[in-house]
């Protein structure tokens, strides 16, 4: 389960964002809306342990992430966080599932068989052993999303994972999102401006 | 998918720098380690070939080229001494004088140098036969490990010697043939690479077409006392030599003469005497019972000399008083081949300056390929970080793939310096008379390695601070 509270982050003194409180449980999904600019990706990247808040808290299952040292939150993070970008940014010298490995790696685990399952689950394995670089958008986004599946994390991020996609591919990775965050039992947060999602899910909040 | 995996994938992910920094980077390796085993090979072979000769005794001329030519047979004779101006280094009473090795020299077989001397050419540089003997009778050879290699030539061949240091047909010998009736082991030293005979054999295939002069006695007024008795002797025994030289075919007969006129006239040369001859006490024909200080006005191209005591202060004013007050010339090996090493050292310490640039440039390739594909993957290290990795694991990936362009530089460089060194090594060995092992590894090779190591490292150190200070949030907010 996810929750914040207070969040604050400034930029600079006068560059002052706050945002709205968010619970989300885990299996559920949750939707962070809003215009460019208003600090949707600042959210995203506190809630990821990316950007750490001026103020506030954000609780993963009743403890503060941010109590962590900053020299073992890479750790944390790789281990309880899965995050999807709006590009999926992969490394080029590897195939897909030896970037599923290296996020593996990175993240402690140790489960090829996951790797063949999120692969298969997500009609990727044919395209296992390419290189990222010959991988359509869709395919991308795909292997991104089993990427952040590969440690059974206890939150999944996605930024903007839709705005890249057409309709087809867009409900096509969303319910995909859907399906895996609840069948791994992780709290799923989508930020997104996609109106085309604003019709599947109820838990959502708008930021100003 | 560990680090080193991932360094290693990234590296060959970009096979077009790889390729640029490894070309530069094996370059500045192999030509360091090449320099390294020239310089390693030759000084050995100086080494080897030092044999514990203390001088050299020889005509006029450049005392360098002197050195070179008898004691390792590269370049050509100053000239040649008489014998009869030679005689109290040949003494082996000589009371400053350990062991004298004279040397004739001015034909080859096959570019390979026909030496006359006698046996204790062996003791100088530990040889031993292999098969056969030691050459005893008139043109008879006994040939050097790599002479046998070479030149195919083994027990029992014939061969005609060509006049002059290279190898030229035209110049035959046609008249006198020799014949190989020993090989050497292998020494290591210059030994391998000569024909060795009798000097008697020398001068007879000479003397077909070259007559000798008579030489007027010379006056060795700074020998010691024991020297001038030898000398005088030496210009008695003149007349005799006369007749007997150009009858050289009849050995019997001139051998004969000469040991009556040794027992005649000095009780010393008697003594000399036996001792060249001693193996050999009932084969009087055989040409080591043949003395040369019985033909004073023969020929020979040097004396290589070890003294009793190399620190005595008379031996070590030897030489300078032989310069000084003889018409030979003599040199001291260490010093000639020290001054011969100056010379040649400004040249290889120009390569090295240029070995050393090049590895300092492929430093700054690979400093400049790591840096540029930071900005390239600046995405991939923020994922890095994201899916976990620390900063030191982004700080280590591109250390290793520094070090690891670094590693296979350096095995491609080694590789290279030594097939370099194979496809030189038959034309160096002709040009310096020793044979260069191409496949010699080397200590110095390990401290290469740690160099390289070093400089791999230090060419990656930037960019890897670079890595380690990725701002992720920074990174991935750029989209």
């Amino acid at each position: 389960m996810l929750q914040t509270l207070q969040l604050e982050h400034h930029y600079t003194v006068k560059d002052k964002i706050t945002f709205p409180d968010i619970i989300c449980k885990a299996g559920d999904t949750f939707l962070i809306l809003g215009q460019s600019g208003v600090g949707k990706t600042t959210l995203l990247h506190i809630l990821g342990g990316l950007l750490r808040p001026t103020k506030g808290s954000v609780s993963i299952d009743g403890k503060n992430m941010y109590d962590i040292s900053a020299s073992k939150m890479d750790a944390y993070r790789g281990h309880y966080i899965g995050i999807i970008f709006q590009q999926a940014h992969f490394v080029q010298a590897l195939t897909v599932k030896e970037n599923l490995l290296l996020a593996q790696q990175m993240g402690g685990t140790s489960d090829k068989n996951k790797i063949d399952e999120l692969l298969s689950s997500l009609n990727i394995d044919h395209k296992a052993d390419k290189y990222p670089e010959n991988l359509s958008q869709g395919e991308k986004q795909r292997a991104a999303i089993a990427r952040a599946l590969v440690n059974n994390p206890k939150i999944i991020l996605a930024d903007e994972p839709t705005s890249a996609l057409d309709d087809n591919n867009c409900n096509e990775v969303v319910q995909l999102l859907e399906q895996q965050a609840k069948e791994a039992n992780a709290a799923l947060i989508i930020v997104t401006h996609d109106n085309r999602l604003t019709e599947i899910f109820a838990n959502q909040i708008i930021l100003q | 998918m560990s680090l080193l995996r991932l360094a290693w994938k990234n590296i060959i992910n970009n096979p077009l720098n790889l390729l640029l920094n490894i070309v530069l980077f094996a370059l500045g390796v192999g030509l360091i380690n090449f320099l390294f085993m020239v310089n390693d090979q030759l000084a050995e072979k100086f080494d080897n070939n030092l044999a514990g000769i203390d001088m050299v005794i020889g005509a006029k001329g450049s005392p360098l080229q002197m050195i070179l030519c008898n004691m390792y047979h590269i370049d050509n004779p100053t000239g040649n001494i008489q014998i009869g101006k030679a005689k109290p280094f040949l003494n082996p009473k000589h009371p400053l004088i350990k062991k004298s090795v004279p040397l004739s020299i001015g034909d080859s077989y096959k570019g390979y140098r026909i030496v006359g001397t006698d046996y204790s050419i062996m003791e100088l540089y530990n040889a031993e036969l292999e098969q056969g003997k030691k050459w005893s009778m008139p043109l008879e050879v006994t040939i050097g490990s790599i002479v046998a290699k070479k030149t195919g030539l083994k027990t029992g061949d014939k061969f005609f010697s060509s006049h002059g240091l290279v190898d030229d047909e035209d110049l035959e010998h046609e008249h006198s043939a020799f014949r190989v009736v020993g090989v050497l082991n292998n020494t290591g030293s210059v030994i391998d690479q000569l024909i060795l005979t009798s000097t008697k054999s020398v001068w007879d295939v000479h003397n077909h077409d070259e007559p000798v002069a008579e030489t007027p006695a010379t006056n060795l007024s700074n020998a010691p006392p024991v020297d001038e008795t030898t000398h005088e002797h030496g210009s008695e025994g003149h007349d005799h030599e006369g007749q007997n030289h150009n009858d050289h075919d009849d050995k019997n007969h001139e051998h004969s003469a000469h040991e009556n006129d040794a027992h005649g006239h000095s009780t010393h040369d008697h003594g000399a005497h036996d001792h060249a001859g001693h193996d050999h006490a009932n084969e009087e024909d055989k040409v080591e019972n043949i003395n040369l200080l019985d033909y004073p006005e023969e020929e020979i191209t040097a004396i290589l000399i070890q003294f009793k005591n190399r620190t005595n202060f008379q031996a070590l004013n030897m030489p300078r008083n032989i310069n000084a007050n003889t018409d030979l010339q003599a040199a001291s090996p260490a010093i000639e081949i020290n001054r011969l090493y100056d010379m040649v050292g400004v040249g290889t310490r120009a390569l090295q300056s240029l070995a050393f640039l090049i590895s300092f440039v492929s430093a700054l390739s690979i400093f400049i390929s790591l840096f540029s594909s930071l900005k390239r993957r600046k995405y991939e290290l923020a994922l890095i970080r994201v899916l976990g990795g620390s900063p030191s694991k982004l700080f280590l990936l591109i250390i290793l793939e520094g070090i690891i362009l670094a590693i296979i530089s350096f095995i491609v460089g080694i590789l290279l310096s030594h097939v370099a060194m194979w496809v030189m090594a038959d034309k160096m060995s002709e040009a310096y008379k020793y044979s260069f092992n191409p496949w010699q590894w080397d200590i110095k090779e390990l401290y290469l390695l740690v160099g390289a190591l070093v400089l791999g490292f230090v060419a990656s150190i930037i960019p890897a601070f670079r890595a380690y200070r990725t701002d992720i949030h920074k990174t991935l907010s750029k989209i």
